[in-house]
């Protein structure tokens, strides 16, 4: 499939806005509850939600409910993968050579 | 912060393809626009491709990650080519002007199952920059993020 997204890309989605930079920088101090978090940020609790779901999704949080309380912590390996560039190439030229085996499965009626 | 990182990788892929054609593929400039410049969700803002591969053929290209106004460049040189059996270039990136990455590649085609057996190997000098510990390590990253990030209009 030609356009899909990769992981990092995801990644990349992610971390292009800038409340969800400043939520992963909160995280970077230690796990926080999400009301703790949602009350030193601007914006409104469901607001916190969704992009606790964005940066979830992308893998870069992970969050537990215990009782009543749900906990949100960094995942580090997501990190770590956004912040070697070496991992990052690999990763580019894993879609490529996957977008180059479509193209030829795509194109091969045309021969 | 500085700091180079060497790293190597091989990515082994197997296309149900004759050789000559998954050559051509990989070489063919309108081939290349569509699996290697537009197969993922980057946005494309100049690509200057030489007519065909060939030793000492160049290929540049600049473009932005999806939701991201941060600028890389790719600056591709073919050192050798062997055409329907193996290419070797080098490429180096740059983002938003800062050095990222040199890197020297060997594809290697062989015919194999009914199709082609494509090996492609990277071996290469990063500007990693990301450095040990969690906290650090974090606030270094969106450091960086930051101004690649903030660098347009985001």
């Amino acid at each position: 499939m030609l356009n899909q997204i990769s992981p990092l890309d995801t990644l990349f989605q992610a971390l292009a806005d800038p409340t969800r930079r400043g939520i992963v920088e909160r995280l970077a101090q230690g796990p926080q509850a999400v009301s703790e978090l949602g009350a030193g940020l601007p914006i409104s609790l469901p607001a916190v939600m969704q992009h606790l779901g964005v940066l979830q999704a992308a893998g870069l949080v992970d969050s537990r409910k215990t009782g009543r309380v749900r906990m949100v912590w960094l995942n580090p390996a997501a990190l770590q993968r956004l912040g070697r560039w070496a991992q990052a190439q690999q990763a580019m030229w894993e879609t490529r050579l996957d977008g180059l085996g479509d193209y030829l499965d795509e194109t091969d009626a045309k021969d | 912060m500085d700091k180079i990182t060497h790293h190597s990788f091989t990515l082994d892929r197997h296309y149900p393809h004759p050789t000559a054609r998954v050559f051509g593929a990989f070489t063919d400039p309108a081939a290349r626009l569509r699996w290697f410049f537009m197969s993922d969700a980057w946005t494309l803002h100049a690509l200057d491709a030489p007519p065909k591969v060939e030793a000492q053929a160049t290929e540049r290209s600049r473009f932005s990650p999806p939701g991201s106004s941060a600028v890389l460049t790719n600056d591709t040189t073919y050192c050798f080519v062997q055409p329907g059996r193996r290419l070797i270039f080098t490429y180096a990136m740059t983002i938003n002007g800062a050095p990222l990455s040199a890197s020297l590649c060997t594809v290697d085609f062989q015919t194999a199952d009914g199709g082609t057996r494509l090996e492609f190997t990277e071996q290469g000098a990063y500007f990693d920059g990301f450095a040990k510990g969690r906290a650090e390590g974090t606030q270094h990253m969106l450091l960086r993020f930051g101004q690649e990030l903030d660098s347009g209009t985001i």
